[in-house]
Formats: C-alpha cells, structure tokens, sequence
C-alpha cells in the first residue's frame, strides 16, 4: 500500500483536524428537485475559502427508486493482505441487513492521479429492532473495525459525496451535474493541521443527517464524553462528527416530540447565557434551563457555523452559529419564497439567485427551513415560534 | 484649491462570466490609479475581497456588486461608494477616508479603525467597531442607519459609532436597479420596529462615544459602559456626520432627529484597573 | 528524657526590640514569654517553636525572625532528621503521632507534570473580561433525558433533581465547628454566601447561629451523627461521609477537653466528654447500605436536596464511584490523598490513598465509559494549591474543585500542622474562644471572598484562552491537557497526551 493511498481512509496516526471552511446549503421548500448544475456555481464561488484539501457535499431526493432503503455509500479502499475491502462490507452487510442493490457509484477518471472506489447498498434491516438504531451502529462498525472501508453516509434518499480536492474537483469528479435533489449541502475545506483525507472532508452524516461545519469545537473532549456514555464512537479525527451525532441523539434518539426537538437541538448546541435565561419569562426559563443543565455536555463551545440538513422528521435545514458569533453565516429565500439558502458569504447565494431578502441570523440562533417554509429567521427570541406549546 | 479634473475607468469584474480574482482586480486598480485616473467604477463584483487595501490615494472607487471581506482595509485616504453590500471586516484598520454601502455589512466592521468616517446604509452584525481608536484629529465614525447585533463598541478607545434604526426595505425605487441616492424614496423611509442593538454594546470601551437612535434597555449595556444625558452638545458633535448621512442615502434629517439619541460612554478610561495585581510572590 | 534538637530558633533582635511584648502575647506555643525582671522578652524554649510566624508578623519593630535550628545532623540518605525525630517521639511516648493538616512528604506532585492548550489561529481566545465566560455551575443529579409529555396539545416537562446553583465551580470543604473555630468558620460561611457557592459543615454539626447559612452549606452527615437534627436536613445539600483524604478508614475524636459550652451546645453531647466518629459508618456495611442511608436522607429531606457522598480516593475509586452512582448518590465528593484534616494519625496522612490527580481521571473516565458519568456531580479536592490545581482537575473530570486549606490560609494559617493541640497562634484550629478572637470575622471573609473570587477570574481567563466560554465545556476536557512528566503510565491513566505527541490516545481524543 503505498503512503499516498492511505489518506483515502482512516490514517492511524494523525491527530484531530480543525478546519476553517466554506459552506453553503439550499433547500427547495416546495421539494422540488433542484440540478447539480446550479449548485456547482455556488460550491466553486468561495474558493478563498478552501486550501484543496477537502470538499464535498451532501444531496437528499436523489434516489427516488429506492427511497425506502437505506443508502449505505462507502469509501473502499483495498489492501493487498487480506479479502477485498468490498467483500469484506458486503459479508458484514449480509448476517444485518437485506440488500436490494449495490452498485458502484461513477466517477469521472482523470480528475484525481488516483482516487478510492467509491460504492453504494441499497439496504434495510431485516427485523426486529429500530431500523435507525440498527444502520447507525452499523456505521459506526464500518468506520471503527473494518480496515479499509469508510461509511460516507447511511440515509434514506440521500448521500454524501466527499474527498480530498479543491471543491470544483470534487463537483467533476462525482459528475454533480448528473445528480438531483431538493437540498443540497456543501463544503469547501481549508483544514489546519495535517493534509486531509478522504473520509475528514465535510459533510459528516450519519443516518438522515449531514453536517457541515466552519470552525473548530474546543469543547470536542467534554463533548466525545458524552457521545460515549450515549453509544456514539468518535473515530474520524475531526470535531465536526461530534456536532452531527449530537444532533442525532437530539432530535431522534432522544425520543423527544418532533414539533420542538429541532429547537431544543439547536438551544443545546449553544444555548443562552445564564444572564439571559434569567430574563426570560418563567415558563420559558424553565425550558431553557433544564435544556442547559441536563445536556450540558452537548454544548458545541469554540468558534463556529454550521448547517444542518436532515431527513427527520421531514427534511429540514438548520444553520447555527456560535453565541459569541465567530464564524459568518448568512440566510437567505429567493424572491419566490420557494428556495431557502444559508451560506459563510452572501455572494455564494447572489451568484445564483440576486434576491433581496436575506439576513444575518442572530449569534447563538438557529434559521431553520423546512418542507413548506422557514420556521425560524434566527431572529427571534428563544422559543418564540413554539411558546404556546409549552406548558 | 482647484477642482481636479475627474479622470473616470470602468473595470468589469466579471469578464466573459468568470469573476476575476482578488489579486488581479486589485492589480487593475492600482494600473488606474498609475494611470491618473481619479474615480474608478467596477462593475459585476461578486465577493472579491482586500479591495482597495492600503491604498493612500486621494480617489473614489465605486464598486456595483457585493464585496467579499476587509474592503478598504489599512486605506488611508479613499473614497469608496458600494451599490451592493459588504461581507464582514468593511474597513479593518481603516486610517483615513469614507467607505459608503448601499446595503448590509455584517461582523467586525471597522475593527480598529485609527480615522475615516464608514457609513452603512443596512443593518450590522456582531463586533461594529471594535477597537477604534483616536488619536488627536483623528477620530474614526461608523453610521449605521439600521441596526446592529451583540458587542457594538467593544473595548473601543475612541471615535463615535452611531445606530440610526431606520428601515429602507421600502425605500427602494426600483429594485431592479443597483442601491444609490437617487433610487431611495426619502418619504419611504422608516423607523425599524423592535430593538436595533444587543447585548454587550460597549463591553469594556474606555474611549469614545456610542450614540443609538432610541432607548437602549439597561441589560444591554456591557462591561464598564454607561449611559449619560445626551446634549446639546451631543448633538453639535454628531451632526456633521448625521448631515452627510442624509445627503449620502437621501433621508429627511428632520426623520433622523424625530427620535431621542441614547449616549453610552466608558466608565472609565482603565476599566479593568484593579483586576491585575503585581505584587511579587 | 532523651532529647532531641529543636527544629526551628526564635531570634531575637534587641537593638530593634521595644519591649512591647506582642510576641510573647501572641506566641500560643510557649516558645516566648516576657521576663518581668528583665522587662524583655526572652526565647523561653527553642523547641516549643512551630514557626507559626504569629511573633515575627506582630512584632511592630522587625525585630523577630526565625530560623531552622543551627545543627546540622550527621549526612544520611536515609536517616534523615524527620525520622529519627518522629522515633524519639514513639521512643518516648508510646503513642500514634497525631498531626494537622495534610500530608506533607515530597511524593510527586500529577498537577506540576501537567500544562493545558491555548487558542492559536484557529480558533479565537475570547476576552474574558470584556465577553461573557460562565462559571455558573450546578451541584446535583441530571436527568438522562428530558422528561416531556404532551397534555393537551401542550408540552409539559417534568421538574429536574433538586440541583444547587453554584457562581463558580469551586466549594469550600468540610471543616467542623470544633476542629476549627467559631470566628474561622462563621468567617467562611459568610464568604460563601456572599460569592453564591457552599461550604461543608464538617460532622460536628451546625450551631444555632449559623442557620441563616444553610442555603449555603452542605450538611454532612458522618458517623458520629453529630447534630444531624431536622434543623440540619435543611441545609442546601447533604452528603455522607465514608472517607476523609487524610484519614481514609479512620474516623475521628474531638477529645473532651476541645468539648466546650459551643461545641457540646451544636453538636449535641455532654460537656467535655469525647465525641467520637467510628472508623465506619456503622449502617452502611456494604453498598446495598449506601443505598438505604441515601435513600433514608432523600426521604428525610423530602427530595428537595441532593444527596451526595464523599469517600477518600483510594485504589479502588472508580469502581466505588460507579456503586456510588448506582446507589443514588447525586453527586460523588472524592478526597485526594494530599488532603487535610484537624487531626489524624501521621502514618495513614502520609501513607494512605492516591492522588487526587489520578483519582478524578479514572473515576470521569470509568464513569463515562459506563454512561452515567453526566447524571452526578464530582466534587474534587485534596491539595488544590492554586486556580491552575483547579482547572487541571475540572479538565480532569471533576465538575467542582473543592478547597479548605487555601481558605485557611486566606485567614492566616502557616501550614504549621499544630491544629491537633488546639493552641492556633491564628485563632483558626482552635475552640478557645478567646484565640479564635484573633480572627476578624468580618476581614476574614473579605479575604476568603476575595480568593474565591480571584480564582474565578483566573478560571474564566484561562478559559478564555482556551476559546471556551463555559465551565461545563471544561469539565474532562482532558483533550485540552498535555502530560510534561517523566511516566507515560501516568499519562495513560490520567487519559491526557504527553505534551507535543501527535499520537492519540485511547480516551482523550478517540
């Protein structure tokens, strides 16, 4: 194997990765598919934000054949003492699940000197159990234990494309043009450290959830902790996956009602200084403060932007930034009221669409978006939208 | 003092479709400027960042697109009129000057500023005016005729920054056509509803001088900042610059003045005096 | 009586002296009397000396200093004065040498091997004085979950576990009414109050006075029991003790003659009789028991406060820790090994138990690794010397560090380790109440609020630094440490990298 092949998975002896990013996302709130090829203007707009080390991008409804099934897309990577990396998933595969289809996914040659296989299941659970929890740690088992095998991402109607280049390479490279969806996220990398690899490029996603990420999580220690005492292992050296299986515990894991878990997601992230929870109103305060205590370990501390995009409990896309407001993000909706975007700069949003109707969230706050129309500016006060539901 | 000949260029930033990048628009700046020209148009900018950094020259670049970030910064000097708006860092270091936008201009704006006068047409984000400082005549201003977010004036050492509230959402004539004096509707402009400042404003300024257009409520207020009676004096201060706000975004100035000024002022000039000992050990 | 040399000189300097006698006013120790012929004060018996400083800094003219007594003792690695000292004492007595304070041999100190990150580019340090960085903790058992449920198209949630609100992670330990003094403890007390955070009782029970504290106080119920009247289960939380740092296994007695009007008044004994705390607690003789007692207490309380346990670090920690949790506790206060005490035997004080250091990260990790580590609070403490000691063990794993010499020091203590004989120069370890005049109240808690609260700022700097704007994004944030020490067993076990390797390791960084 030679040393430049081993950045396409996991390498065993790098340290975390902070990096200082691009990103951007768009969400059709009438579900309707958007082409690879707008998205492509907007992804290569920021490139002074990026180092050529990594970039990617997530896409939901592009699948619409098998929306029922999971899809399992994976980084393969062979080694040349042991079984094919592919056999060795697929084997693993066939004692959990049902497979109606694998393929592998087209790439176009030329881009990169060399490159990984990049290969997708179609999946689903064979019984029993919660079919979530069970792709989940099958994931998680991908990344932790099989060598040379990488779990891009494990959602329903949606995958992650991701590597090791500037973000207009990787655009051709997967041949994005091809692709369709109604929200896409994507992510251009300027990593610090060490050179990248392929499976730390952004979008990290597990399950329906991708997540991209500008910033570095300081709390990243306190916050694996915590992953580990809920079930979640951290082993892709970067700060952002934590975001993205904190969310999931969140919003689905914790079982709590669909109608308020993205908000008390997102206030768990990064919730309220005590100072402000002290003036807010008692019925809220309450909220607020069980929230703050009880996930105190889920707090993402440090500089940071991040958006959000998730199938559940229907597909929705959240931008969040840190409460002292270190990283940019800037919302927008096109004229139209059909296309909701979040990106680090606005001239990503205004090279495809010149509407007027953008605005900065407030630090700390989430924007949220979601099938039908946006939820939450980021503007208003905590639990604004959702303050008759409380009791 | 003679009138100088206004020598004009036009530059495209986006030639055949593709954006030019930072580097080579600015290049073509300073080509003008080589070449004696004194008022620079450029056309089509989609986020290019540092221009105009560092220039000295005594010139006007007016820019039609939104510019990427440190517009202007470390200039000494410049006029630059933006129909468009501004990423985050407008003016960084700015020495001398006048930074106009006809739009938005989110974090940082103005980060330690040592002169020039930075007006925004928009609303603000965190961190306006951090740091400024005066030094003698020299005394930066930011005027934002919207509103502004958390740490406004934070650890500022001098200059003013005034938060004017005003909404220009219907003021637009034509929105088709780029943000400028002549396309704002002066009767359509409005008072925005609701808090235009957040927390933190002034948190640990031991210089200068805030002045917010309405009430500021108390749990606002940062470390070390005050509030103080605004006077006539105040208001002597702060008209010139209210004045060439009004010219430059055609507002009605008696509009401006219609609502009280809240002044925030330093505590005191070392605010955190007493919070460091150096007794050996 | 074979004799040994003394270990420290009074000397006196007559050409500054002006015979006022504050010296040998203050000197509690008989180390200096004032000679009535002479009209001066003469150094009545070098031997008695403790160096308790209580003459040097009274002395108005400078003109008192102390040294180490000029003899120097035959060269030996091994016989080195401290034990041929401590044999003549056996020799001579027959007795267990008794001592204060905490453990004072030169074992390897975890916190000097271990320095902490700082922002640098890629994230920004915050300004802490001018930006909101919180220390605001809270002291009882979390919730796994929140607890919601839908009446009425409208979300209820359920209440949390009684919790206390602390203003900064650091509480002052438990020091008992009796082992220290009226003046030395009502001065702490009201420091604590004042910062917004709690002190522990100590087991010698509350006295009437100091009722008007009990929002502030964590009331320890040991295994004497003193004075754990339904007064006391009012107090803001409650905590059993199973184990001191100093003393692990070893209970206590306040000798009679210590037992005065006040104290046999608050802990509810006799004049002048002994007040004994047994070895064990003699209801708790396996975990099971634990659980009865803390459920016995949540009972008595009424569950509006939490209930925790303090225990002693020993080899064991984590796995009793773990129990611990499972029996209830709402929160764990673990004593290192360098912790001090009013009295205890010098060979379990400087012998039994582990570093605090040590403890803290096994416990954090062994209680992750179960998944139940975010449901308590860990209280931490034994030796921490400095706001740096602080911060290496919350990043450790502890939520709270806890103090009690430093407090005392803030009131005047030397660290001359006399506190068993009752006769504090400073008026602190005692219970005459005309010595514990010489601590002023009210200056004594300007002090000891001025310490609480400078160790908050170098917390929320250094927090600040690090680019973390609340204490509970520290707490085992063992990422953000670096081990600079000459094991890397240690390092390993404290889940901590050795500084500049790029390596990672198992727990730290997965």
């Amino acid at each position: 194997m030679s040393i430049f092949k081993s950045h396409f998975t996991r390498p065993r002896i790098l340290m975390r990765n902070p990096s200082a990013c691009g990103i951007s996302g768009v969400l059709n709130m009438d579900g309707e598919l958007i082409s690879g090829r707008k998205i492509k203007e907007i992804i290569t707009v920021m490139t002074e934000r990026e180092n050529g080390l990594g970039a990617g991008f997530a896409v939901y409804g592009a699948f619409p054949k098998y929306k029922d099934d999971y899809c399992l897309q994976l980084i393969l990577e062979d080694t040349p003492d042991s079984d094919p990396a592919k056999e060795r998933v697929e084997e693993f595969l066939k004692e959990h699940v049902e497979i109606s289809k694998d393929e592998r996914v087209q790439v176009r040659q030329g881009i990169f000197r060399e490159h990984p296989t990049i290969w997708r299941f179609f999946i689903n659970p064979k019984d029993g159990q919660n079919p979530d929890d069970v792709i989940k740690d099958i994931a998680m088992y991908i990344n932790d234990r099989i060598d040379g095998a990488f779990c891009l991402s494990c959602g329903k109607d949606m995958a992650v494309f991701k590597g090791n280049g500037w973000s207009h390479e990787i655009a051709d490279f997967y041949e994005i043009e091809k692709l369709k969806g109604y929200m896409w996220s994507f992510h251009s990398r300027f990593p610090t450290n060490t050179p990248g690899w392929w499976g730390g490029a952004h979008p990290f996603s597990i399950l329906g959830h991708a997540i991209i990420h500008n910033g570095e999580i300081t709390s990243y220690g306190t916050n694996v902790n915590y992953l580990k005492e809920l079930g979640y292992v951290c082993k892709l050296l970067t700060d952002t996956e934590v975001v993205a299986y904190l969310f999931d515990f969140l919003v689905r894991k914790s079982g709590y009602p669909k109608e308020i878990a993205y908000e008390i997601a997102a206030m768990a992230l990064s919730p309220p200084y005590w100072r402000e929870i002290e003036r807010m109103p008692p019925e809220i305060r309450k909220w607020a403060t069980a929230i703050r205590i009880t996930h105190r370990k889920a707090m993402a501390n440090g500089p940071f932007s991040v958006i959000i995009t998730t199938d559940y409990p229907k597909p929705t896309m959240i931008g969040h930034s840190d409460r002292k407001k270190l990283r940019p993000l800037i919302a927008a909706v096109s004229e139209d009221e059909k296309t909701f975007y979040l990106s680090s700069e606005l001239n990503a949003i205004h090279a495809v669409d010149d509407t007027r109707n953008f605005w900065q969230p407030d630090p700390g706050k989430a924007a949220i978006a979601t099938i039908g129309g946006v939820i939450k500016k980021g503007t208003e006060k905590p639990f604004e939208n959702i303050s008759e539901k409380l009791g | 003092m003679s009138l100088q000949e206004v020598k004009k260029i036009t530059i495209d930033a986006k030639p055949k479709g593709n954006n030019l990048h930072y580097k080579e628009l600015n290049k073509q700046i300073r080509d003008a400027l080589r070449d004696g020209h004194n008022w620079i148009v450029v056309e089509n900018v989609s986020g290019q960042r540092y221009i105009g950094a560092g220039i000295k020259e005594k010139v006007t670049i007016e820019i039609f697109g939104d510019v990427g970030l440190d517009l202007g910064a470390f200039s000494e000097g410049l006029t630059i009129i933006v129909h468009g708006n501004s990423e985050y860092l407008l003016g960084n270091t700015l020495n001398e000057g006048e930074l106009v936008v006809y739009g938005d201009s989110w974090d940082i704006t103005g980060m330690g500023a040592r002169g020039g006068r930075i007006f925004v047409m928009g609303n603000g984000g965190s961190r306006v005016g951090i740091h400024m400082k005066e030094f003698k005549d020299k005394k930066p201003a930011i005027i934002y005729g919207g509103k502004v977010k958390q740490y406004c004036g934070e650890y500022m050492a001098g200059g003013l920054i005034l938060v004017l509230g005003l909404n220009f959402k219907d003021a637009v004539i034509d929105t088709k056509k780029p943000i400028g004096r002549d396309n704002i509707d002066p009767l359509k402009v409005k008072d925005i509803e609701g808090e235009i400042v957040q927390s933190d404003l002034g948190g640990g300024m031991h210089g200068g001088a805030i002045y917010i257009r309405g009430e500021v409520p108390d749990e606002y207020l940062g470390v070390y900042a005050t509030k103080k009676g605004f006077t006539e004096e105040d208001k002597i201060i702060i008209t010139p610059i209210v004045e060439r706000f009004c010219e430059l975004f055609n507002v009605p100035p008696e509009l401006v003045w219609g609502k009280k000024f809240t002044k925030i002022v330093p505590v005191s000039h070392r605010p955190f005096g007493k919070q460091y000992v150096t007794t050996p050990i | 009586m074979l004799k040994t040399v003394p270990r420290f000189k009074v000397n006196i300097d007559y050409e500054k002296c002006i015979k006022c006698g504050r010296c040998s006013e203050n000197c509690t120790y008989g180390a200096i009397t004032f000679d009535r012929e002479q009209d001066k004060p003469l150094v009545k018996n070098n031997a008695n000396c403790v160096s308790c400083q209580r003459c040097v800094l009274f002395c108005p003219k400078e003109a008192i200093n102390i040294s180490q007594y000029p003899v120097t003792y035959a060269p030996h690695g091994t016989w080195m004065p401290y034990y041929i000292r401590a044999i003549n004492e056996q020799a001579e007595t027959g007795g267990v040498l008794l001592s204060g304070m905490g453990n004072d041999m030169s074992y390897p100190m975890v916190f000097d091997y271990l320095v902490w990150d700082a922002c640098q580019v890629t994230n920004p340090a915050i300004d802490a004085l001018r930006e909101p960085v919180e220390t605001r903790t809270y002291l009882g058992r979390k919730s796994k979950n929140l607890h919601i449920s839908e009446i009425e198209g409208k979300f209820e949630l359920e209440d949390l576990p009684p919790n206390v609100v602390l203003s900064t992670p650091i509480v002052i330990g438990h020091m008992s009414l009796g082992s220290i003094s009226y003046n030395a403890i009502t001065a702490m007390y009201r420091a604590v109050k004042e910062v917004g955070t709690l002190m522990g009782t100590g087991e010698g029970g509350l006295h009437r006075d100091h009722y008007q504290f009990r929002s502030n106080l964590i009331g320890e119920v040991a295994s004497g029991r003193f004075g754990v009247n339904s007064e006391y289960l009012e107090c803001a939380a409650l905590e059993i003790k199973i184990g001191q740092g100093a003393k692990p296994g070893h209970g206590g007695q306040l000798p009679g003659e210590k037992v005065n009007k006040l104290i046999s008044e608050t802990r509810g004994i006799p004049l002048g009789t002994d007040a004994l705390s047994p070895n064990p607690q003699h209801d708790i003789y396996s975990i099971e028991d634990l659980k009865t007692l803390i459920a016995a207490l949540h009972e008595a309380s009424e569950y509006k406060v939490p209930v925790g346990v303090k225990i002693a670090a020993v080899n064991n920690v984590a796995a009793i820790a773990s129990g611990i949790v499972r029996a209830g506790a709402d929160f764990i206060t673990i004593d290192g090994f360098r912790g001090g005490t009013g009295a205890a035997p010098r060979v379990i004080r400087d012998n039994a138990g582990i570093p605090i250091e040590l403890a803290v990260a096994a416990v954090d990790q062994h209680l992750t690794e179960e998944g139940i580590r975010h449901e308590v609070t860990i209280l931490a403490g034994g030796t921490l010397r400095s706001s740096s000691d602080l911060i290496k063990i919350i990043a450790l794993g502890a939520d709270v560090g806890m103090i009690a010499t430093a407090p005392l020091i803030a009131l005047g203590c030397k660290v001359c380790q006399q506190c068993p004989t009752g006769k504090c120069s400073w008026g602190i370890a005692t219970s005459d109440p005309i010595l514990a005049q010489r601590v002023d109240i009210e200056y004594g808690a300007r002090r000891v609020v001025n310490l609480l609260r400078a160790w908050t700022h170098d917390l929320e700097e250094v927090l600040g630094t690090m680019g973390i704007d609340a204490v509970e994004s520290f707490v085992g944030n063992r990422d953000r440490l670096r081990y600079l020490g000459p094991n890397p067993k240690e390092a390993e076990i404290l889940g901590v990298k050795h500084a500049g390797d790029r390596l990672k390791l198992g727990s730290c960084a997965s």
